[in-house]
């Protein structure tokens, strides 16, 4: 009898069971799933205080965006880039709740809720989010070195077409960390992104959800 | 990447900005799943219900419970989790209301990891099987991907069309091992027949740049190397016979190496060869490699300010030997000549590099040398030292004042400062942090131009010690075993260099306690007293990881409890890369297979317990060997039974041919099965021996039976018979020292004797031998083949005796002492001193008084390998009527030798001297050298002699002549055997005085000690 109900509590919900969650994509040994996938999308326009798009296009695209995360994560784990601990995540919480919503966690929460998320979830991806920051200046700016004749050329082209000549020489001395800094992050991007293309070549990466693989370039 | 997450990080950044992002809910978002939040879990299932971690693995990594409450977050993390583990290739999961709360159903694809490879093949070598299995790049215990046999079987098609394999037929065949998610792969491979290259089509070969004027002379026009000449070069058509050879991969390297070198005897340095690919007639079954060939410009390389020959140039600029010209090697060039001149005392030389440009289709490369004056190293001190002795600190310095092998010094700005590092190395890692070493250089010492004197000037300074220890960390593991074995113990000297070794020492002991993640680290600090310090370990000890099982694989005829005893590694036990390492050593230790190959399944992955594989290559189970040879020296004596001619030795030869089988793994145990056969003008015999690896399962025992027919002819007084069965067993104590405990029983019998005939009822017995013997070998030379250093030691002890069935009784001791010293870096000193007595017990009343012990049972000696003043087996008393050797019980020789280089790296020289003689009994054992008459021969006899040595990988071609400079007079009979029997029935016979040769020669491989 008790097999049968066993068998009776099996079989019965199986016909109405949903799938709840699964991998979408593997990442070395990390996975992404489908769930992380939809969290991605609804952060993102809570964030950018946009309407969420599930559509197949932004489901791509916030893989991609993913699977980046995870290869830096790797990256900052192996290397043993300063992460922050829990208390964080409730600091840039209050932070933001304060900024954005007056101080009043209950009209994050609310408004968090309309998104399908937690307040939790969105401490976690500012935290998420400052740590990238550190990542990115400790492991590739460095690498970045600009010099005096790059800062003027793109002071050449960037400002003086718009000022008397007299006045340049001044107006680049001014501008001068300005446009070292401008100079600065746009060789860090580039590294970053050299160096992404490279993990990504060297990491096994495997669309389980074949409806994320980037459609063929026409 | 910044950009993509700039609206994001704009966010963050607009905090203190008050923005408030627009709000666009999405109620869409939350499926039906959301309903499930909160609920009870009713049940987790599972499908396929067999999963590849173990239940209580899953349970401890799985952070939703039956009857606990379902969340999505958990369930992310279940997933991840899971998947970390390396063991899953997809993980879904789904949910449904259930009447108890809801049901969570996983449904789990599981990975495969990469087994055995195997190649099944008729391609005869090369490729060989291991080369094809290289080339698939598949690595043992690696997630396999069947997308990867592609790119595998392209691999292993292109190395076999590299060999000349070009239409092979390759088919992967799978075996999947569900229990440990491993898959073995083999390859059958059928290749067909082999190419054959054909006439290579050479393009290029004319020199490059501008061609000379027609007007110019003739040979200037000429090819550099003509088509024919670089076909020749290639070595690819067959030796003396029509066509071409098969084509492999080393030869098509070689071929197109060679033609490089062709070049390069033209001063062609610069030249390139490339082989541009092999175009195939399916027709001919050919290939015909087209090659491409940049002759690029003459090189030519001279000195100016100082005389150095093309071969110096040779030996000290590398270009010849890299057999490329770059500025690299160019500027190695210019240090090597300045240390060239500086061995020759000029220790100011410089060396400039002076490269001209290539002009018409010729480089000159210049070295420009200034030598200075030439010195002498004569002095040097050590000042300033008190904890080390001079001599420690000289035997670790390059700089050596002149002697006998270094006439002007060894000297150079770059010794002097690498010797000031050593020696300041040296004593900071012995704890003197503050010390300073200079070397001062004194030019005209004692007022002698020239003349050059170092100072080693040393401040030691205060030697650190530790106050206190300790170690921080340590949590899993109790490590107060290895701390106490710490070099930086309190009160001990702290240097970096002990902390090194401590950390060495710890982290080993976490490997091999399974902890591969475990890491060190260590800070000091100033103690409490002046130079000493507080140093503190911190040890992370991260995840420890242990053996799931061990899975071998490859196994065909080997049993695999043979196998599973060498294992030192079970379930459950720390993955230790120590133990798994000795698990492969005692599996190759077996010596039955090719290849023992080891790899830690699913490396990557977050699992506490892992599957450990060996896969191996079972070795080819029959090895045939034959051989052909000949003994060419003074053998002694006439070979006919009734040739009584030189019993003293006279220029012999004995062709010989030799057999042995060997089959490995006799009934997959392990054990090994041989017959060795031998037949000579000398000698005939066959041993047929069953070896066994190990006694229980003891790795140090070993065990050999054997059985021996042998019909030897060596000592030319008789010729004997023996069939022998023994056992013997092996005890290895250590690396050096071996024991050999082992039995014998024989049966052996003489004839064809040519002795007095009086003596033949006494001497011509068969005899049945039981002993019981005990050998040990103790052996710390560097080499045996060819020693340089180190010490030799046998000792042999044996009985017989009627106990064992033996009808003679004696006890036999034969010890034996070598040893070999450097004497500087090419000179080597070696001494071997041989002793044995033989004493005989319970004498029958019809043997022999004077020496007890039947003929072929007694001692022999001289020739090659004993005293050089014998030919073999000479030494000794010899039958005072026919003047043939008849061994003795009691036997002494000492060789000295001195090993020097003579030409070049393998051929080197010997100066020896012998001593030494057999003697009928200990009693008669005499150190005098001269020879008090025919009869005598308890003596010394001596040899002086050259030798030269041919260095080849088997040991060194030997050839000895000596100066025998006392040998033994004896009374020989000039007639034959029967005129023999004759006057000694009719009187006496009239003997006539011989003696042994001054001049000895012998001709060998191996050295003589």
């Amino acid at each position: 009898m008790r097999k049968l109900l066993l068998a009776l509590m099996l079989v019965m919900p199986m016909a109405r069971a949903v799938l709840v969650d699964g991998v979408a994509i593997s990442v070395g040994n990390t996975v992404i799933t489908r769930s992380e996938i939809d969290q991605r999308i609804r952060l993102t326009a809570f964030l950018n205080g946009e309407t969420a798009d599930t559509g197949e296009v932004s489901r791509r695209e916030a893989a991609q965006r993913l699977i980046e995360q995870k290869l830096i994560a790797r990256e900052m784990d192996l290397g043993h880039y300063p992460r922050r601990g829990s208390d964080a995540a409730q600091t840039m919480l209050d932070a933001w709740a304060k900024a954005n919503y007056g101080g009043d966690p209950a009209a994050l929460a609310a408004r968090a809720a309309e998104y399908g998320l937690t307040p939790g979830e969105i401490g976690a991806e500012l935290v998420w989010q400052s740590e990238f920051l550190t990542f990115l200046n400790l492991r590739f700016r460095p690498a970045v070195q600009v010099t005096d004749e790059q800062i003027r050329a793109y002071f050449m082209e960037k400002f003086a077409a718009r000022m008397p000549a007299a006045q340049q020489e001044a107006a680049l001395i001014e501008l001068h960390p300005q446009i070292e800094e401008a100079l600065t992050v746009e060789g860090s991007d580039r590294e970053l992104d050299a160096w992404l293309r490279d993990q990504r070549q060297r990491t096994r990466i495997d669309y389980v959800d074949k409806s994320l693989l980037e459609p063929p370039a026409k | 990447m910044r950009h993509r997450y700039a609206k994001s990080i704009l966010a963050v950044f607009l905090l203190s900005a008050g923005v408030t992002p627009h709000a666009g809910a999405q109620s869409d978002v939350r499926s039906a799943i959301a309903e499930l939040e909160g609920l009870k879990i009713a049940g987790i299932v599972f499908d396929p219900p067999q999963q590849p971690l173990e239940a209580r693995d899953l349970q401890e990594l799985l952070p939703i419970r039956r009857d606990g409450i379902y969340r999505a977050a958990d369930v992310r993390t279940a997933i991840e989790r899971m998947f970390a583990s390396g063991r899953y290739k997809d993980i879904q999961v789904d949910a449904s209301p259930s009447a108890g709360g809801v049901l969570v159903k996983f449904t789990t694809q599981n990975n495969w990891f990469i087994g055995g490879v195997n190649v099944d093949t008729d391609v005869s070598e090369p490729p060989s099987a291991g080369q094809m299995v290289g080339a698939t790049h598949l690595q043992l215990g690696d997630l396999f991907d069947p997308a990867q046999m592609a790119a595998a079987i392209v691999n292993v098609r292109k190395l076999l069309a590299d060999n000349g394999f070009f239409e092979p037929s390759i088919e992967p065949k799978y075996s999947y091992r569900d229990s440990s998610q491993q898959v073995d792969i083999v390859l059958a491979v059928q290749a067909g027949k082999r190419a054959h290259y054909a006439t290579p089509l050479i393009s290029g070969a004319e020199p490059a740049g501008a061609k000379p004027p027609a007007a110019a002379a003739p040979d200037a026009r000429k090819t550099i190397v003509t088509a024919e000449e670089l076909v020749k070069a290639t070595s690819w058509r067959r030796f003396l016979l029509p066509g071409y050879r098969g084509v492999t991969l080393s030869r098509t390297r070689a071929g197109i190496d060679n033609i490089r070198l062709r070049y390069e005897k033209a001063n062609r340095l610069l030249a390139t060869v490339t082989l541009e690919g092999m175009d195939r007639d399916t027709v001919r079954n050919v290939a015909v490699p087209k090659i491409s060939v940049d002759p690029g410009p003459e090189v030519t390389v001279t000195a100016t300010g100082a005389k150095v020959s093309h071969k110096q140039l040779r030996q000290n600029v590398p270009i010849y030997e890299e057999h490329t010209v770059d500025d690299d090697l160019l500027a190695e060039g210019a240090v090597d000549l300045r240390a060239y001149f500086q061995a020759q005392g000029y220790f100011d030389a410089e060396v400039h590099l002076e490269r001209q440009q290539v002009e018409d289709g010729k480089a000159q490369i210049t070295y420009a040398v200034n030598r200075g004056a030439r010195h002498r190293f004569v002095h040097l001190e050590i000042q300033g030292n008190r904890y080390f002795e001079a001599k420690t600190i000289r035997e670790r310095m390059f700089l050596i004042p002149k002697t006998f092998e270094f006439p002007r010094g060894r000297y150079s700005e770059a010794f002097r400062r690498r010797d000031a590092a050593t020696i300041l190395d040296l004593y900071q890692s012995n704890g003197f942090r503050d010390a300073k070493v200079e070397l001062r250089v004194m030019d005209r010492y004692a007022g002698r131009e020239g003349d050059l004197a170092v100072f080693v000037e040393i401040a030691e300074g205060a030697q650190y010690r530790v106050s206190s220890l300790t170690v921080k960390g340590p949590a899993k593991l109790d490590v107060s075993r290895p701390v106490q074995t710490l070099a930086s113990q309190k009160g001990q000297i702290f240097s970096e260099f002990n902390v090194a070794g401590d950390r060495e020492t710890m982290m080993q002991y976490y490997g091999a306690n399974g902890f591969p993640a475990a890491a060190f680290a260590w800070s000091s600090k100033p103690g409490a007293q002046p130079n000493t310090v507080d140093l503190e370990f911190v040890i992370e000890e991260g995840a420890q990881q242990f053996v799931r099982e061990v899975v071998t694989s490859g196994l065909r005829t080997t049993r695999q409890r043979l196998v599973n005893r060498q294992l030192t590694l079970n379930p459950g036990s720390p993955l230790s890369p120590a133990a798994m390492a000795e698990t492969q050593r005692k599996l190759d230790d077996l010596g039955i297979f090719a290849q023992v190959n080891m790899a830690v399944q699913n490396p990557d992955g977050v699992e506490d317990r892992k599957f450990v594989i060996y896969d191996l290559e079972e070795a080819r189970r029959y090895t045939i060997t034959t051989g052909l040879g000949a003994e060419f020296a003074r053998i002694g004596g006439g070979t006919a039974i009734s040739d009584l001619s030189n019993p003293g030795g006279g220029p012999g030869f004995s062709p010989r041919v030799s057999m042995n089988v060997t089959r490995l793994n006799f009934l997959g145990l392990g054990e090994t099965l041989g017959l060795q056969g031998r037949l000579s003008t000398l000698q005939k015999r066959a041993v047929g021996t069953y070896f066994v690896p190990r006694i229980f399962n003891f790795v140090d025992f070993d065990s050999t039976f054997s059985l021996l027919y042998d019909d030897t002819h060596d000592v030319r007084t008789f010729e004997s018979k023996r069939e022998e069965a023994a056992a013997q067993m092996a005890q290895h104590m250590s690396k050096s020292l071996t024991f050999f405990y082992r039995f014998n029983y024989r049966h052996v019998g003489v004839s064809n004797l040519k002795i007095d005939p009086l003596l033949l009822p006494r001497l011509a017995q068969s005899v049945r031998v039981g002993s019981a013997s005990f050998n040990l070998v103790q052996d710390h030379r560097d080499d045996p083949l060819d020693p340089r250093r180190g010490i030799y030691n046998t000792l042999d002890m044996a009985l017989a005796t009627s106990a064992f069935g033996s009808q003679t009784s004696f006890v036999r001791i034969l010890g034996r002492n070598a040893t070999y010293y450097k004497l500087g870096e090419k000179f080597v000193f070696a001494r071997e001193t041989q002793m044995g007595i033989q004493p005989a017990f319970s004498i029958p009343s019809n043997a022999d008084l004077t020496d007890p012990i039947p003929l072929p049972e007694r001692f022999y000696g001289g020739g090659g390998s004993t005293d050089r003043a014998f030919p073999e087996n000479q030494a000794g008393p010899r039958d005072l009527l026919t003047g043939f050797p008849l061994g003795g019980s009691a036997m002494f020789f000492n060789s000295a030798e001195l090993r020097f280089p003579l030409y070049g790296a393998n051929v080197n020289g010997v100066f020896f001297e012998d001593a030494g003689n057999i003697f009928s009994s200990i009693g008669k054992m005499s150190f005098r050298t001269v020879q008090h008459s025919p009869s005598d021969f308890s003596y010394m006899v001596h040899a002086a002699g050259f030798g030269i040595r041919y260095r080849t990988p088997v040991g060194p071609i030997r050839v000895d002549l000596a100066y025998s400079i006392n040998p033994p007079r004896f009374f020989g009979y000039p007639g034959s055997y029967n005129q023999l029997v004759q006057c000694s029935v009719n009187g006496p016979c009239q003997a006539s005085l011989q003696q042994i040769s001054h001049f000895q020669f012998f001709f060998s491989i191996g050295q003589a000690f």
